[in-house]
């Protein structure tokens, strides 16, 4: 079975130094995926608006951020091992399970 | 004279005076200017200072994020050119071009106004303030296509040309016609282009859009307000100026600059900018380092969408 993760785009952005990324996904984020993904840190969840936005961020590796009803999540990749980290994001992502 | 944009006619005047004042002088010249600017003015001023080409100093802002005019006119009193934005591209605040044209004019030194932001959106008398030269864009608020801009002068320019080549006429010559325009405008022009901005500005002239030519800059008054009485945000340059540009830069407490633009976009569909708005020395001097979120308004900015806006800000 094919991972959560389809594809995995660099994303440009006018700060020197700072490797933010799109993960694309096989599904559509709901509030499931949301919970699954606020383990991953410091989590927020502004559900104020009709498409609520979240965030969680691991101070050492990355932070992750979405709208509920997207199919992907825009990631900013800290300076330290950056390889690595956009990888262990994949793993936890493909780990998921729906339903 | 016709360029592709207002950094090609900024770095034409900019580069062109000092070329011109190397031939003359035996001191490199001193250029003033401000941390307002876009880095269309910054980076060919400090690109002209790494050569070791010029002298250079930047009058500071105030904590409000407006020029610090006190030391600007301090500056001044001992430089040779001057060049200073018509309208912050981040703040929306004009320059008083009325007091730097007067202290200009009375050094005897050669002002260039970056319009980039106030052409179209804002009248401001250069000539009679006394301003030497002034770059624009088409673009943005004049209405016209991309691709075309242009630097405009009163009198002879005192700066050189920076590129040489075909103009069409005077073939035979293996050199520059040392007519203006002509010495300043090598090569193939964007007609297409400039034949837009001329219908641009045809539009501009009539009735139609006379009816709703201060729409934009009306909307940005009215949100600079009121962010600035909401102490969950912070407004970067004077709120309370009874003119602008069409554009508002604001940063809310508790949100980061690109999230706000996030979820402006996919609640709202309200495009905005987010970042450093290629101004990065008023963000450093604001105490920014990430940026603002910058709203701009046009002269098709409708009333629901304005509402629109300030009831998602409403929820930040």
């Amino acid at each position: 079975m094919p991972g959560l993760v389809r594809e995995i785009i660099d994303v440009e952005n006018c700060m020197d130094g700072a490797m933010i990324k799109k993960y694309v996904l096989s599904i559509v984020i709901d509030e499931k995926l949301i919970n699954y993904l606020s383990a991953l840190g410091t989590f927020e969840f502004h559900q104020d608006f009709a498409r609520p936005f979240f965030k969680v961020q691991d101070a050492e590796r990355f932070e992750v951020k979405g709208i509920a009803g997207n199919d992907y999540l825009r990631v900013v990749i800290y300076k330290t091992n950056p390889e690595a980290s956009a990888e262990d994001l994949r793993l936890f992502l493909d780990k998921y399970t729906e339903g | 004279m016709f360029c592709k944009n207002a950094t090609e006619a900024l770095n034409l005047a900019i580069r062109g005076f000092v070329l011109k004042f190397h031939e003359k002088h035996d001191r490199k010249p001193r250029l003033v200017s401000t941390m307002a600017e876009h880095n269309s003015v910054l980076r060919p001023l400090f690109h002209l200072l790494k050569e070791n080409l010029i002298d250079l100093k930047l009058a500071p802002l105030t904590t409000q994020s407006t020029i610090a005019y006190d030391a600007l006119l301090l500056l001044l009193a001992n430089c040779d050119m001057a060049v200073v934005t018509a309208a912050s591209n981040v703040t929306g605040d004009i320059t008083d071009f009325e007091l730097v044209g007067n202290a200009c004019r009375d050094a005897g030194v050669f002002l260039l106004a970056d319009a980039s932001q106030s052409a179209g959106s804002v009248e401001i008398p250069f000539a009679a303030y006394g301003v030497s030269a002034v770059a624009f864009t088409g673009h943005k608020y004049l209405l016209g296509p991309a691709g075309v801009g242009g630097l405009v002068f009163c009198g002879e320019p005192p700066f050189l040309p920076i590129m040489q080549g075909g103009t069409g006429v005077h073939s035979q010559s293996i050199h520059q016609p040392q007519q203006i325009p002509l010495l300043y405008e090598a090569g193939t022009h964007n007609s297409i282009g400039i034949a837009g901005l001329n219908a641009a500005l045809k539009y501009r002239a009539g009735a139609e859009f006379s009816a709703i030519r201060d729409k934009g800059v009306n909307f940005a008054l009215k949100l600079a307000r009121r962010l600035a009485a909401d102490r969950k945000f912070k407004v970067l340059g004077n709120p309370q100026a009874p003119q602008r540009a069409p554009a508002v830069s604001f940063v809310a407490t508790g949100w980061n600059c690109e999230d706000m633009g996030h979820v402006l976009w996919e609640n709202g569909g309200i495009v905005c900018r987010t970042g450093l708005h290629c101004a990065p020395l008023i963000h450093k001097a604001a105490g920014l380092p990430e940026g603002s979120v910058r709203v701009s308004f046009s002269v098709y900015t409708t009333e629901p969408e304005y509402e629109r806006l300030v009831e998602l800000l409403g929820k930040f």
